[in-house]
This record gives C-alpha cells, structure tokens and sequence, in this order.
C-alpha cells in the first residue's frame, strides 16, 4: 500500500520519479537495519535468554562475609581489656588517581570530625593504595562516598571492618597488642590466640547493584558466623594500671629512656602486671612509634648487673660453697684476674665484710670471690636451670632469648663477672621468673599470661594450669637467699624499698649500659627486684629503667618505685599479701560447672570447700552466679542454676542488679555475676540500661548498657546480630 | 457544520503517525520514570527526578508538536528565518566550541541556558537543507553548486559539532544531511566520490582521541575490558536477555541499578528490553518502522519538492537515530552516547523531535491527495 502510495505518478509536481526511488531505496536499507536488529533481539532475548538470564542473576546477587564476633580479652577478673562493638567500615584510595589530596582530606575530616592532618599525612605518605580512615560509621560510609568525584570514586574502596575496641585504652595495650583492619592480630594476645579469638566467619547472599553497593535486609540466604573465643588473662587490670602508672611517673621523673615493671605470683608464675614504658594505646596503634608497641619486658635484653647478685647467691648456697657469716676480703683496690681488675663500684668503708653484707652492699668482689668457689660448668648448669639463654615460653609475641656465653667460650673473667650480672643479658622476664623460682621453694615455673579459653557462653575451653619446669634449688636453699635479700632491704642497698609491715626482700642493681661495644661511664640501667613477704612471697615485681638521669642507682631510682607498687596494690587487695590468716577461706578459684549434673557438680564443690546453692529443680548446670577462674571469697555462696524454668527465669530477672551511674566496669561486673551479658554503649558512666533480652537457647541473656560518652554504635545492629 | 469541518479537517492530518508519536510521548515518559527512578534516588535524592524533569519536557514537547502542526511548512522556507535560525545555531555552537576549549574542564559541555546546540544543530540542518536544496534545485546536478556547496554548509556545522566535542552527534548530522543530499536527487557520482575522501577523515577522528579508540576496540574485542564500554555493553546485553519472551515487568528491571550508564537515557532500550520482553522491543521497532513509513508516505505525496525534501530529512532523523541508538545497545556499532528519539530522557531532544513530527503532520494536511479535489 505504501510503495504503491510513493511509486504514484505525480504529474504536475517538481518531484522527479528518480527521487521516490531513491527514498524507497533508503526505507529497504532501513527496514533491513530494522530488521537485523530484530534478528538481534530474537537472538538475545529468545535464544539466549537463559544464559544472560543466569548472568543477571548472579550478578545482582552477591556473597557478602558476615564477620563473626570476635572474642573478647579479659583480665584475670572479667574486667574487658578488647571486644568488638558492631560494624565499622574503612575506606581506601589510591592516591595516584587524587589530585587534590589536601582537599580530600579537608572533605574526609569534615564529615567524621577526626584531624585533617591525620588524613593528609596519610595520603601524602605514599604513591598507591592507602587506608585513609578505619573507624567509620555507616552513615559515615555514605557520606564520603558522596562527597568523592568521580576520579576518586572509581579509585576508592570500602569494607566493612570488625570495630575492635580496647576500652582501657593504653592499659595492658603491649601485652594484648593490636589487630589491622581486617581484624587479623599483629602482636600480643591478639596475635598468639588469633585462632581462638576468630570465630568462623558466616555469610549472607545480598542484593547488589552495579556499582558493587549491597542492599541488605534484602538476604536470600544467609549462614550465621560462629562467634570466637575469649581469652582470659592473668592479668589483674588494677595491679597493672598501678604498675603503669608509677612506671610513667618514675620514666618521667628520672627522664629516663624506658623503664619495664613486672609483677608476678611466684606460686602459679601467673603475671599479675606487666608494664613496659613508653606505651601505646592499640585503639591507635598507628600514632605510636615501633617502639612504644613493644613489650620491652620480653623484646629488649639488658645486663641484669647487681640483681644478679641473688641468683649467685642461690648458686652458691645450693652448692654449700658459702656461709651467711662468713668474712670476704673486699678490697677497695680490686681483685685482679689476669690482665684485668675488677672494683666495686663505691668504696666499701669496711673492706672485711660478712657474706651477707657483701651482697647487702652489692660488693662485685666479694661475690665473685665466693662464685670463683663454684665449678664452671655447674655455675653454667644452674644459670641454663634458671632460664637464662633460653626464652620462657610465654604466650606473647616477640620474645628473645638473652645471651648466655656458650661455656666453651667462658674466658677467665666471664665466671667472675657473670656473677655480679656482666657479660650475661636477660630479659626482665626472665630475671623475675628465676626470681620466682627462689620465692617459692626453688621450682621454676613456665610464666603465665593466659588463665584460660572460655566461650560465648561463658563454658571453659582451655585452662592453663601451671607448669613446673624443674626444681632449681632446694627448699632450705630457697629461704637462705629470701632471708639474705631480705638483709640486703634491711641493711643493704635496698633499703628504700622497704614496706612497714610487709617484710620485703630484694636485690638493687645497677649495671653500666653496652654502648658501641664498650660499657658506658654515663648510661645506666638501674633496677630493684623483690619480692613480699620474703617467708612466703606472694608477689614478686621487678623495676627496670634504662639510663636515669640525675641518679643512676637501683636503690634510689627503682626501689622507691618498687615499694609504691606494693604499697598500692595492699592497699586494694589486702588478702593478697596477709597470708599468715586462715589460707583455705581466702580467694578460692571457681570452677566451670556449666554442662556437668547438678550431683557431679555437687561433689567439685565440696572437695573445693566451697558454698553453695542450687537453684530449685536444677539437674544439669546451665549458669553459675559466679564465673569460671574467677575469685570467690570463701564466705561467699555460689548459686548453680539449673534447666530454666519460668520460675527460675523470674529469679534472675529479679536479681538484676542495680547499675545507674556507676561506673561501666563495675556495672559489666556486676551483671556478669548476675548471667547477663552487657552490650556497652559508650564508655563513662552507665546513664541506662535497656530491658534484659534472651536468646540463644534461653540461657543467654543481654541486656545493653548507655552510657555517658557515647561511640556512635548502632545498638540495634548489635542486639539483632545477637538475637 | 462547524463540528464536521473541524473533523474533515483532523482527518486530513495523517491520522496514523499522529498516534504513532503521542504513544512514543506517552512511552518515553513511562519508561524513563522506571528507568531513571533508582540513578535519580542515589544521584538526587528525588526518585523523581527525571520523571518530574521529563514530564515538563513533554508538555512543553507537546505544545512544540502542535506549533509545528498548525503552522503551515512553508513559513520554514524563508530566506530570513532559515538564515537567522542557522545563524543562531552556529553562534550557540561557536559559543560552547570557545568556552570548551578555554577552559580545561574534562569531558565536554553541551548545554547553554539549558538546551543543547548540538540537538538543535541536528534539527536546523534538516530544515536549512530542505529550504536551500529546494533554492537551488535546478543546481543540483552541478558539482559545485550543487553538491560542493551543500557539502561545505554540512561539514561545517558537522565540523562545529565534532568540535565540541560531540563525534556521536555530529556523525548523526553528517548522516542525516548527506541523506538528504541524496534524496534531493544528486549526482550518485558526486555524491560517491567524496566518500572515498570523507570516509578516511573520520577515521582518522575517532583515532585522534584515545578514548575513541579505545571504545572501538573494545567493541571489537568485548572480553578485554570488564569495566568499561565493553561492560557496558554486555549489561546491556544482559539485560534485554533477561527479558525474554515478555519481560520481567514494568519498574522491576535491576540492570537500572548501576549496571548500565545512563539507563534513564542512551541505554533506555535495554530497560524497556528486560522489563517487556521481546514483545516490547518489537513493538517499539514496528513503532519506529510506522513512523518511517507514514513519513516516507508524507515526503511522497507533499505538495512540492520542499515539503518532499523536508519530510524525508525529519523523517530520516529519527529512522537514523533509532537504528543507531537500538544498533548501540544491542552491541551491534561501538557504543556512544545517542538518545533514543521521543523515548529517552533529554528535554532539547525531544522538543525539537516532537516540533519535527509536528512539521511532519502539517506536512501530511498539505497533502495531495488529501486536498479535496474540487479545492
């Protein structure tokens, strides 16, 4: 119809028939675009359309990783050390594709409010893909997305992160470490127990639009994530802020490079505190030079000089080559050996001195008199017995060996000056745990950082019990070195130390500093090691700073800082160190009863001596008042209850205990020891608490914490991942 | 009687097209408001964006297509519009062409108080060649004066329009003229030996750019590039393939969500591909062929050679526009951006298509066979 409409002969028009021809030739040229598009089509949707239907598919769909919880850190009381709150995300650029990164990072800092210089700095620092910002909020997220251009958005990436928070912040930071933005542990804890912290990551199969965003709420299916382990220190978060905090004040006040204070339970080897200054917060690890990251009581060797002097002595005693009373020759002249001669390092008034005073005064001639007694190779043996050359073990990373001169080595002065501690380094844990070995009865102990492994429910998966090396001295040897450290306090060097009513015993040192091969006239390391009571030590705690100035004795530097740390924690905790009371009433450990029947549980806690109730129709443990490694006092009671039943239930609701404005730890421990876990909004004050929530299989209960200062968290994502 | 006029009148204008491209109007604007619902959320925070944006570029569309309609076609053949209107247009481009290159902002501007010279420029070549190749129709057979001099106008707008840089658009003109060019009834000699010149030139254009060349080499070998124009194209694929026999349904396809650019606008055919199928998507096609047919119908029966030459020119447009943009999303040519005429987004567009359809229709009232007999 339409040809014969354009082949009309048009008479009478200017139109020539050789342009309706050509007007035909153009519409079957376009008709047969027309239809080779059609063909097209047919061939995409038709034909293929299973194939690029499957495409379209996959493509919207997308796996995404549900990060699982990871474990907590706690110390040896449940107080939180780390834990994870909710979902943070990071965002990266690749800083060749910015142009102006001064104005990105002007942009970044305007919407998360953190420094701009921060930022800059970081994408000034280096050509390729950097991190620029971990710790953002979602909404956060969004914004920074939106703030980008275009060059930077195709250059710039986003995960999601597990938002590890440290909420005692610098305390314990180089003992825990720290994680990176995947969550994965670098030093410490974090990296020693990385396999029990991680739980096994679930996932979820989500909505995905082309430029890769995920839409979630929108899952088609999903696995959950197992949520990992927490690990339970030894640590007592109170002894170690103690010790951290008379560490820095003492560092500060001698100027001096660094300083290391461990403390430790001779009897389990279990670390109490272990500070080492400067330190870091692991909430920003970043900020912090190498150094501060270290854990200088187990990464840095020193020459333990003088303090060395009580493990002479124990050698000594063991091996009966010397009497308290008897008199040595130390004379101001020195005592030649070979070409060399060794001096004291001050000028005893009575060159005739008892063995006693001759470690009392921390006389190197003396000392190395009497050890010139000993036989090489046994003096050897009892150092290798000690520890010293070899690492101790502990659960943490970065720990070096010390140097011990191989014996075929020993030259002729080596013995002699290996016994006041030149010519040998240690670590200062290594010295306190020899130092150990002679508090309680002469066993050395491997030293302990990790009490345990516990569960999301709270149910031990491993327990660390103390491990005995072997027997270095004997248990008369032990107390003969106690009584004469305790002489060196009384009478001697060490006599700052002192604590009235405590009874310390203790050695000072001070050692010249190796600098470039030589020992230093200047640098000094000054340091005190004691313990308390010296006839049934409960704590052992070794000072160290590097190079003081002003005053370079172990006496006057370290000691002081010794017996404030003492004094500190028997004020806190006084049944740590009145032992002659009644023992057995005092800090029974709680065993995990959780799983175990009610008559089995029954019999653990009698041959515990420990009081207790069960609660009414309880047959199998499902929670206990109190929890596992935790310490209870003997009069207290512990309650075991049993298969909830709405009765019981109530129970507990109605022990809830009151937590308005205290404090966040002591509210989280308070709730703990009702079986309620806390999800903490904050950190500050407890301003609220919201109603106590139930899940998992109605053992578990939550309830979330707000508290005064506020992290920008979303509760409900939290809640709901629990629930 | 009045009312019987009136009706006698409306029949006149042919009454097939007239449906054709208010459907198109009605259709765009639905397809855009699904296509361009989710990039607008994201972009603007107003899913309707577009949709609200379009709306009014289809009213004021609207009322072009009627201007164009009631005035009659041979107001466009005068000396001093045609001269005035192309003058403008070569002010406007001369404008962008300056500012485009005075400044050193990436990617190209193309608008000025809000239209785009370029699809203007597209527009006007139409009308300015339909009214010069009428002038001069008795020099057409003439290398210079015919076929040398209409070259030299169309190169050089073509030439300010690549400039911008629009390459897409101002092929687009080139075809679209040199179209004309060859309905007026030229030479097929002269018309073919130039190509033999102008052919090498635009290669050496599209290889001039890297971007351009690189677009092309991706086309020819799609796998290389898994995020750029090659992606591109195979969302585009992905997404008519999806649809199948009848689609996924209005609003539900996902490839809008980021998956291919400009979903709203270049790649609106892939859009309507997933949500209605291949029923959809022939429809669209017999639409566009209805379209050509009805206006070659119109050219063939215009009552002198202007109205001949101008119908084919607007009608060729969008027959041209079509099968390129369907020929691009489909993967058939290397992707670049051109709207789907009447159905994309983009306000200049689709008044100046619309204000041509309206020229068409008035065309068809002109007709000869519509003209009673006894007039």
């Amino acid at each position: 119809m339409v040809r014969k409409g354009m082949s009309l002969k048009n008479s009478g028009s200017n139109v020539e028939r050789k342009h309706y021809s050509r007007l035909i030739f153009l519409f079957t040229l376009s008709m047969i675009a027309y239809c080779f598009i059609a063909l097209k089509l047919y061939n995409t949707q038709i034909t293929m359309h299973d194939h690029y239907s499957k495409r379209y598919t996959e493509q919207s769909k997308k796996k995404v990783t549900v990060f699982a919880p990871k474990g907590n850190i706690y110390d040896r009381k449940y107080s939180k050390l780390a834990e994870n709150i909710g979902i943070n995300y990071a965002f990266g650029v690749n800083t060749r594709v910015v142009k102006n990164k001064t104005d990105l990072a002007r942009r970044v800092s305007f919407i998360t409010g953190r420094e701009k210089k921060k930022y800059s700095d970081i994408l000034f620092s280096k050509s390729g893909f950097v991190w620029v910002d971990n710790r953002l909020t979602e909404k956060e997220k969004g914004d920074i997305y939106s703030c980008l251009t275009n060059e930077e958005k195709s250059a710039a990436s986003f995960k999601s992160t597990a938002n590890r928070i440290y909420p005692q912040n610098k305390l314990a930071g180089q003992i825990i470490g720290y994680t990176d933005i995947d969550g994965k542990g670098l030093t410490g804890i974090e990296k020693e127990f990385e396999n029990q912290l991680n739980g096994t990551d679930g996932w979820e199969l989500v909505h995905q639009d082309g430029r890769l965003n995920k839409y979630y709420g929108t899952e088609i299916s999903k696995k959950e994530p197992v949520p990992g382990n927490s690990v339970v220190l030894t640590i007592d978060d109170n002894y170690q802020r103690i010790a951290e905090d008379e560490l820095a004040k003492a560092v500060t006040n001698w100027s001096s490079n660094k300083g290391v204070v461990v403390v430790m339970e001779p009897n389990t080897g279990e670390i109490l505190a272990m500070a080492s200054y400067p330190d870091f917060d692991p909430n920003r690890p970043g900020e912090f030079d190498a150094f501060n990251r270290k854990n200088k009581a187990i990464t840095d060797v020193y020459e333990p000089g003088s303090t060395f002097k009580g493990i002479s002595a124990a050698i000594l005693f063991e091996e009966g080559k010397v009497e308290e009373h008897e008199i040595f020759f130390c004379s101001n002249e020195g005592y030649e050996i070979g070409k060399s001669k060794i001096k004291d390092s001050h000028k005893n008034e009575n060159e005739y001195m008892s063995f006693n005073d001759v470690i009392g005064q921390s006389s190197n001639v003396g000392t190395l008199q009497a050890m010139l007694r000993v036989d090489k190779n046994r003096h050897f043996e009892y150092l290798r017995d000690f520890g010293f050359g070899n690492r101790t073990e502990i659960e943490l990373t970065g720990e070096v060996n010390g140097h011990l001169i191989k014996l075929r080595d020993w030259s002729l002065t080596t013995q002699p000056t290996v016994s006041f501690g030149q010519g040998i380094t240690v670590t200062p844990l290594q010295l306190i745990t020899a130092y150990c070995a002679i508090a309680n009865g002469g066993t050395l102990l491997k030293p302990m950082i990790v009490k345990g492994v516990i569960d999301r429910n709270n149910r031990i998966v491993s327990k660390n019990e103390p491990v005995k090396i072997r027997r270095v001295i004997s248990e008369k040897t032990s107390e003969r070195v106690r009584e004469l450290l305790r002489y060196a306090v009384v009478n001697g060097t060490g006599s700052n130390a002192d604590i009235e009513g405590l009874n310390v015993a203790g050695k000072t040192g001070t050692s010249q500093k190796v600098e470039n091969g030589k020992y230093s006239k200047t640098s000094y390391d000054a340091s005190f090691i004691g313990m308390v009571p010296y006839d049934d030590p409960r704590l052992v705690c070794l000072v160290m700073l590097d190079s003081p100035k002003g005053c370079i004795y172990g006496g006057t530097v370290s000691a002081p800082v010794f017996r404030n740390i003492i004094s500190r924690i028997y004020d806190l905790d006084r049944s740590k160190l009145v032992v002659n009371s009644i023992k057995s009433t005092i800090s029974v450990e709680v065993p995990d009863l959780t799983g175990m029947k009610v008559t089995e549980a029954e019999k653990v806690l009698k041959s515990k001596n420990i009081r207790y109730k069960v609660a009414k129709g309880a047959e199998i443990v499902r929670s206990q008042s109190k929890q596992p490694f935790s310490v209870m006092d003997g009069n207290e009671q512990l309650v075991l209850f049993g298969e909830e039943t709405n009765q019981v239930k109530q129970n507990i609701l109605l022990t809830t205990p009151e937590v308005m404005n205290l404090p966040v730890r002591e509210a989280v421990r308070l709730l703990y020891a009702s079986g309620i876990e806390p999800v903490v909004i904050g950190s500050g004050n407890v301003t609220g608490r919201s109603a106590v929530y139930e899940y998992g299989e109605g053992t578990d209960r939550l309830c979330s914490l707000f508290c005064s200062n506020n992290y920008s968290v979303k509760l409900k994502k939290r809640t709901e991942n629990k629930l | 009687m009045i009312v019987k006029n009136a009706i006698e009148d409306n029949i006149k204008y042919d009454i097939v097209l007239m449906i054709m491209v208010f459907g198109l109007l009605v259709f765009g604007s639905v397809m855009v408001m699904s296509a361009g619902s989710f990039i607008a959320a994201e972009k603007f925070n107003n899913d309707s964006y577009f949709t609200i944006n379009q709306t009014k570029n289809a009213m004021i569309a609207f009322f072009a297509l009627l201007a164009g309609m009631l005035l009659n076609y041979k107001i466009y053949n005068t000396k001093y519009l045609m001269y005035a209107g192309l003058g403008l247009t070569v002010l406007a481009l001369m404008y962008l062409l300056i500012s485009n290159h005075s400044e050193s902002v990436k990617g190209a501007k193309r608008w000025i108080f809000g239209f785009q010279p370029s699809e203007v420029a597209k527009n006007m070549i139409v009308f300015y060649l339909a009214f010069s190749l009428n002038r001069k129709r008795n020099e057409l057979k003439q290398f210079m004066r015919g076929y040398v001099y209409h070259m030299v106008i169309l190169s050089s707008i073509v030439g300010m329009v690549l400039l911008q840089p629009a390459f897409s658009t101002s092929m687009m003109i080139f075809a679209i003229g040199y179209t004309m060019l060859y309905i007026s009834g030229m030479k097929l000699k002269h018309l073919m030996s130039s190509m033999i010149l102008i052919i090498p030139i635009i290669i050496i254009i599209a290889l001039i750019q890297p971007y351009r060349l690189a677009r092309v080499t991706t086309f020819l070998e799609p796998e290389k590039d898994t995020s750029g124009k090659g992606w591109q194209v195979e969302q585009s694929l992905i997404g008519f393939g999806n649809g199948g026999l009848t689609g996924v349904g209005l609003g539900e396809s996902r490839q809008k969500e980021f998956y291919l650019p400009e979903p709203h606008n270049d790649f609106i055919f892939s859009i309507i591909g997933d949500e209605l199928g291949f029923a959809g998507t022939i429809l669209l096609i017999a639409a566009y062929v209805i379209i050509m047919i009805r206006g070659m119908r119109i050219a063939s029966r215009a009552p002198d050679y202007y109205g001949f030459i101008l119908a084919s020119g607007i009608t060729m447009t969008v027959v041209i526009y079509s099968i390129f943009n369907m020929s691009i999303t489909l993967g058939l040519v290397p992707p670049t951006g051109l709207p789907l005429p009447m159905v994309s987004y983009g306000g200049t567009s689709l008044i100046m298509t619309m204000f041509s359809m309206g020229v068409l229709l008035n065309i068809s009232y002109k007709s000869k066979s519509q003209v009673p007999i006894d007039d």
